[in-house]
């Protein structure tokens, strides 16, 4: 790989930065209304206390200082003090985050395995009942909302069945004596949302992948394979799929990048207590440090994840560097 | 193949053409069962969106027409919901309300992705550099936390939660139809009315956008259906506007009276079911018209 290539595409990784960060800051100045109102109404009706609000923010400067101080709080990862918890944003996060990863490493590859895995399958029985079947069910699972079927999971075990418990991470009020029983609790908690969460997925990987197999089955160099007579199995396995992934490849490492962000509607009806979670709340109590915060390391995220992604394309397929 | 030699002949063989693709699409569409499929489940939705309304005696706005959280009775078979209204109501009205996002915020996402799409493939250069840059950075960013972030600032009703979806959704579009545009800019009718000396808006409106449509079709299908469930996703996150009974707000009263525990299913089953049902026909039109687009996906 060129070191020109790489080069570009660090200056663009670098404008995307600029842009995102500073619609990220543009976007919470634009807003109607008063957002100090929502720190406290009390100390922001009088104007002594509205004043001494303004210099706690910063709000009392011009825009382009206002700018930098934003700019340095992201790079130093220091985000001020929620609204609504009065704690600092920075410890906030770090416990919800923690969270969303538990529940998204465990859901977010399962979901991603069995798509790709039914992608393969699909394409190789191509027009066949097989494929008609597992093509028509992940179209109508693609078109189900998460959260409906995880209400759906949770009506026939959670409460026909009391298998398993209906919400929260943890049973709450418990100690745990042992690692083992709290990772025991952890597990049993875990089971319908990450579930529900990787079903949720993998419809939309079957069908890529799916067609990313068929559009391979169709090359020359597969009919070669054919030709010289190589079974269909290791065709599938040595040939077909090597070359089916590369376009399904991005958008697994962009899944994976912002699995920290929590999967919303989920943690929503399980409260469980993740980034999603925190950032719908957020909205309705218009807690908008906490809000930037998130906004920024999201951003940074996905810029990382698609810098890496150009890179490892690149490296997977050299067209891409010439182009 | 007899010779063309006149006008009108060439005129009338051109028509003969068209219609002739027109029957070819046509049978390959309807000769795909999914797609078949779509379209009936779709057209239910239509007649109950426009009809529905007209058998319906009640008047669905108004509350406490039962019990809060009501059990279905044999006048109102679907039960009431936490305010008593009807939710057969909410139910025949949501319909309506589903398909009024999925199509404007469908013209939105069309309106925004084909503007700067197509003036991005046609022009190139600087144009299609910055506009390109732009979009794929708006693109990365994940679509809930923008619009959750968009529905916090600009307010949370009907209108609002239709322009933010379409304000946060159109970059897939728009690289889609630049893509194609660069490939029609190269095809030998636009050539012809650059050097007959027709303008570039005119070679866009005329030439490039006809032609671009129906490839992007099955985009189009889809982001219908992407905008209602992301609509209902919306409001059962609490995102949405209460004052106008949607699926979704169904939904999302379900989880806040706790309906999975209590039992009652009426207040998320028969929702869920039509809003399943609506978007898979988008689904399976979509993937319908992609078999058309595309040879490969057909039966080998």
């Amino acid at each position: 790989m060129s070191f020109r290539y790489i080069v570009n595409r660090l200056f663009y990784t670098l404008f995307m930065f600029l842009f995102i960060v500073s619609l990220n800051f543009m976007l919470f100045r634009l807003m109607p209304g008063d957002p100090l109102t929502m720190v406290s109404k009390e100390i922001s009706s009088s104007p002594e206390g509205r004043a001494t609000l303004e210099r706690m923010y910063g709000l009392d400067k011009p825009l382009i200082h206002q700018y930098g101080d934003y700019m340095k709080s992201m790079v130093t990862f220091d985000f001020g003090t929620s609204f609504h918890y009065k704690t600092p944003v920075r410890d906030l996060l770090g416990d919800k985050i923690a969270n969303s990863l538990i529940l998204g490493m465990a859901a977010v590859p399962l979901g991603i395995a069995i798509g790709i895995l039914g992608g393969i399958i699909a394409s190789a029985r191509h027009g066949k009942t097989a494929d008609m079947l597992i093509t028509t069910s992940s179209m109508v699972i693609y078109a189900v909302p998460t959260f409906w079927l995880a209400m759906i999971l949770l009506m026939i075990f959670g409460v026909r069945l009391g298998w398993v418990p209906i919400n929260s991470m943890l049973t709450p009020g418990a100690s745990f004596a042992t690692k083992a029983a709290y990772l025991k609790d952890l597990f049993h908690h875990m089971i319908i949302p990450v579930l529900s969460y990787a079903i949720a997925i993998f419809g939309s990987y079957l069908l890529i992948m799916r067609g990313s197999m068929i559009d391979v089955f169709s090359e020359d160099y597969v009919l070669t394979a054919r030709a010289k007579g190589l079974k269909e199995k290791p065709l599938i396995r040595k040939h077909v799929v090597p070359n089916a992934l590369l376009p399904i490849s991005t958008s697994v490492i962009y899944s994976l990048a912002i699995v920290f962000t929590g999967a919303f509607s989920i943690e929503v009806l399980f409260s469980w207590p993740g980034m999603g979670k925190l950032m719908v709340e957020s909205v309705t109590r218009r807690d908008y440090p906490v809000m930037q915060a998130a906004n920024y390391l999201i951003a940074v995220a996905v810029i990382l994840a698609n810098f890496l992604m150009d890179i490892v394309y690149g490296w997977l397929d050299p067209r891409v560097r010439l182009g | 193949m007899e010779s063309i030699n006149t006008h009108e002949q060439l005129r009338k063989r051109e028509r003969e053409l068209k219609r002739q693709k027109i029957r070819n699409n046509l049978h390959l569409f309807f000769g795909n069962k999914r797609a078949v499929f779509g379209v009936l489940l779709l057209s239910f939705f239509i007649i109950m969106a426009l009809l529905g309304p007209y058998f319906y005696k009640y008047d669905h706005f108004s509350y406490y027409l039962g019990p809060r959280v009501g059990k279905p009775t044999p006048e109102f078979r679907l039960g009431f919901d936490e305010m008593g209204r009807d939710v057969l109501g909410t139910v025949i009205y949501g319909t309506r309300a589903s398909l009024a996002i999925g199509l404007s915020v469908t013209f939105i996402v069309v309106l925004i992705g084909a503007t700067l799409g197509i003036a991005s493939g046609y022009f190139g250069g600087i144009i299609d550099i910055f506009i390109m840059r732009v979009t794929e950075a708006i693109s990365i960013i994940p679509t809930i936390p923008l619009i959750l972030t968009l529905s916090a600032i600009i307010g949370q009703n009907f209108q609002n939660i239709i322009v933010i979806l379409g304000v946060t959704s159109w970059t897939g579009t728009c690289k889609l139809i630049r893509s194609q545009t660069l490939t029609i800019k190269q095809r030998n009718y636009v050539e012809r009315a650059k050097a007959i000396g027709a303008g570039n808006t005119y070679i866009m409106r005329k030439h490039i956008l006809p032609n671009v449509f129906p490839l992007i079709f099955s985009n189009i299908i889809l982001t219908v259906q992407g905008s209602i469930m992301a609509e209902s996703t919306l409001a059962f996150l609490g995102v949405g506007d209460p004052s106008i009974p949607t699926w979704g707000q169904l939904l999302r009263s379900a989880r806040e009276q706790g309906a999975i525990t209590t039992g009652s299913w009426w207040l998320f089953i028969p929702a869920g079911l039509c809003l399943v049902a609506l978007a898979s026909s988008f689904v399976f039109i979509g993937y319908g018209f992609d078999e058309i687009n595309n040879p490969k996906l057909r039966r080998r």
